[in-house]
């Protein structure tokens, strides 16, 4: 039979037989389940702290690999990754508080239904967790059973603001190996443009009247683990006002970005930036973030985010959780350490 | 005489078609609240500037065209905002009637077109309106004495105000072609031509003094190819033009009452669920709806399952705790979706439209969360978009009343 119709009846067949467990094609999603659960922002220090939720939608007993990966200054401490697995039964929830973790021995239930022990991140952590399924041996599969949460919290106030974990489809193509390719095959790939509706930064909000300002947290997709080599990426910035009128800058991430919407096209005084309520002088922009691509197979340069709203000087904050277009020409490569 | 190979090869290619058909005659789950439709569903507005109901709020909504070609649409606010029996002041489920009168909840709608320019964001009031679309002048003889934002058919977009104040209910827009504004599939090839609309809505209150804000989604539904441009909308089904609406909601939520401590003399914080739930099948041409029973299922942290059931007409916004205790706060610490009921922090409940045989009674939804600090301050919110399982097998029509 010629490759091109073995390719073709591939794919239907493909669906026929295992939907719903493992879709076909796909791209990241907040909406879905999937294999590899993703929160860009996670934060613990005196004044915040992040409450982690994540469920198994399957009713199977499922196993995870899950990494915090420390996404401060490089400077002050050099790219840090802590891991630990945790086991969700069936249909199972769990959460914790990121500063907390979960205690080494349960002391509400036997241990056959504990996830199992998660340790707390250092005072003064931001960074993201990923966590990847895996069986019984540590081997990567496809099984599509995460959704998560991540609430940020004042631990004062309670002001908080929630948003979904990203999830990457898996595919039964996974050979096992530690080599996650976001490829389409083995699982569904990082967006190809992701969509950023904002306020301009210092608009006045339409109700109160206060300045609004915008925040974006960027992770690239791509991870080495094994050798402690971050993603990079180059993200292309298209910004739209609702004159139509378009702007661009760009910006580079490594490993991980936190950072003000005024602050990516690094104009000297914020009024100045193409972000900005005083040079756009409408209250609402359309960004359009695309990483640009390279021909490396050995990793990739997609990217997931978040916004947050931020409202009086910060204190009250809400996410943004973003829009995404198409999946990328260039697959990501997600490199796990090896269990030994 | 069929020889072996040919056996195979028609077996397969039977399996083929048979696969094709299958994929073809059923719609697939992309309701996403991550990706632009030609549907755009916000199931939460409120507007509430005098604060009748609690702390004054309005809703943000922000709508923007992801193509490059101008794009229109037809919008409709759907007034749930229920009034009393006796004297028609407003009610809701907190805030009840004097006795002997009843809480009537209502289901109107207004509507209003809307054409985008390629790439265009905006945002507006829920209690104001737009009724002037940003206009700069530009490439225009008459600068901006015409209006902006002109249809193909010449006339000007204006966003009217929602129905009434306090309002309670939701607001959809499907995308239309710009000079017929019939119902069409999107023009981005980009996403399979799905539909080219996203939005959010950010709910602001001020809550002693100061902002309080929380944002979601708008949940799109996507077009698929054979849309026949009429006002009769097939979500899922035989002969879909939308995708179908999901078979499940999954929420993850933290049960009723939980109390999260972050580290001993670091504070902790208490935790409230809200659920609002609208149908994805609606008839705006004779302004029925059908009641929609929801089977919920609930798994704790213990692998433990329990079960609850209730039902809604066209809107319904209702904290978990209510979902099997009566309304308001009596009976709440007696819900199974009580902590204290649970013994665990986190819960994940699976919500089911039961269907008939006409349709798949689908529906769409948002959670809202209400946090309280155990040291002192007021109340604050956060919202999130709950997590879409399947596809409905019948599917659901959305019914538009005539444009003209």
């Amino acid at each position: 039979m010629p490759w091109t119709i073995r390719h073709l009846l591939s794919l239907p067949l493909c669906c026929l037989l295992v939907v719903p467990a493992l879709p076909c094609a796909g791209e990241v999603s907040t909406d879905l389940p999937g294999a590899i659960l993703v929160f860009p922002k996670v934060q613990s220090d005196p004044q915040r702290d992040t409450i982690i939720q994540i469920t198994n939608n399957t009713g199977i007993r499922v196993f995870l690999r899950c990494f915090y990966v420390d996404g401060r200054d490089s400077r002050d401490a050099p790219w840090l990754v802590t891991d630990f697995q945790i086991t969700l039964t069936q249909n199972q929830p769990t959460v914790w508080v990121a500063g907390q973790g979960l205690p080494a021995i349960p002391s509400d239930r036997p241990e056959s239904l504990y996830p199992g022990p998660v340790p707390p991140v250092g005072d003064g952590f931001q960074g993201a967790l990923r966590c990847v399924v895996v069986d019984e041996s540590e081997r990567p599969v496809g099984i599509n059973a995460l959704t998560g949460e991540a609430t940020i919290i004042d631990r004062q106030t309670a002001a908080a603001f929630k948003y979904p974990g990203v999830t990457v489809p898996g595919f039964a193509a996974n050979n096992g190996d530690n080599t996650l390719l976001l490829d389409d095959v083995e699982y569904g790939s990082c967006p190809r443009v992701l969509l950023l509706n904002h306020f301009f930064d210092d608009a006045p909000d339409p109700v109160v009247d206060d300045p609004i300002r915008t925040g974006l947290t960027v992770v690239p997709c791509s991870m080495d683990l094994e050798n402690s080599v971050p993603g990079v990426a180059t993200l292309q910035f298209e910004v739209f006002n609702e004159f139509e009128q378009r702007l661009s800058t760009s910006f580079p991430v490594d490993c991980y970005a936190d950072i003000g919407l005024s602050s990516i096209d690094r104009a000297s005084q914020p009024e100045l930036s193409i972000f900005n309520f005083a040079l756009q002088g409408t209250l609402v922009g359309l960004s359009r973030i695309r990483p640009v691509l390279d021909s490396r197979t050995d990793t990739g340069h997609g990217v997931i985010a978040i916004a947050e709203e931020r409202r009086a000087a910060g204190a009250m904050v809400s996410a943004i959780h973003m829009h995404y277009v198409g999946g990328n020409l260039q697959a990501d490569v997600i490199i796990l350490s090896e269990p030994f | 005489m069929w020889t072996k190979a040919s056996k195979m090869r028609r077996a397969v290619t039977g399996v083929f078609i048979g696969s094709v058909l299958f994929l073809a005659s059923n719609a697939g789950a992309d309701v996403l609240s991550d990706q632009s439709g030609a549907i755009l569903v916000y199931p939460k507005v409120t507007v509430d500037t005098s604060g009748v109901f609690g702390a004054p709020q309005d809703t943000i909504i922000q709508m923007t065209n992801t193509s490059n070609s101008v794009v229109s649409a037809r919008c409709f606010y759907i007034n749930a905002t229920g009034h009393c029996s006796n004297n028609d002041e407003p009610c809701n489920e907190q805030v009840a009637c004097e006795t002997g009168a009843t809480c009537v909840p209502q289901w109107n709608k207004r509507d209003f077109r809307l054409t985008l320019t390629k790439r265009q964001p905006l945002a507006w009031r829920a209690s104001e309106g737009l009724s002037d679309l940003p206009c700069d002048g530009i490439g225009s003889p008459d600068g901006c004495a015409l209006g902006s934002n002109i249809g193909a058919d010449g006339s000007v977009s204006s966003i009217p105000p929602v129905q009434e104040d306090p309002f309670y209910g939701e607001l959809r827009c499907i995308q239309v072609d710009s000079e017929s504004f019939q119902p069409t599939v999107g023009l981005n090839d980009g996403n399979l031509r799905g539909g080219d609309l996203k939005g959010e809505a950010t709910i602001v209150s001020i809550v002693a003094d100061a902002p309080d804000a929380r944002k979601y989604n708008a949940v799109g539904i996507q077009s698929m190819a054979n849309n026949n441009n009429d006002d009769v909308l097939q979500i899922g089904g035989v002969d879909a033009e939308y995708n179908a609406c999901p078979s499940v909601l999954t929420l993850n939520h933290l049960f009723e009452g939980a109390t999260v401590i972050y580290g001993a003399g670091a504070g902790s914080s208490t935790v409230r669920t809200d659920l609002t739930v609208v149908p994805c099948g609606v008839d705006y041409l004779t302004d029925t709806t059908d009641p929609i029973v929801l089977q919920f299922l609930i798994f704790n942290e213990f692998e433990q399952r329990f079960s609850a059931s209730t039902s809604f007409d066209c809107w319904r916004n209702l904290a978990l705790a209510d979902v099997d205790t009566r309304l308001g706060p009596f009976g709440d610490s007696f819900s199974i979706f009580s902590a204290s009921v649970q013994g665990t922090l986190g819960g994940q409940t699976r919500v089911r439209p039961v269907g008939n045989a006409n349709q798949s009674n689908g529906i769409l939804g948002v959670l809202d969360e209400r946090w309280m600090s155990a040291s002192s301050g007021p109340e604050r919110t956060a919202a999130t978009n709950v997590h879409f399982e399947g596809a409905v097998s019948i599917g659901d029509q959305m019914i538009l009343s005539p444009d003209n």
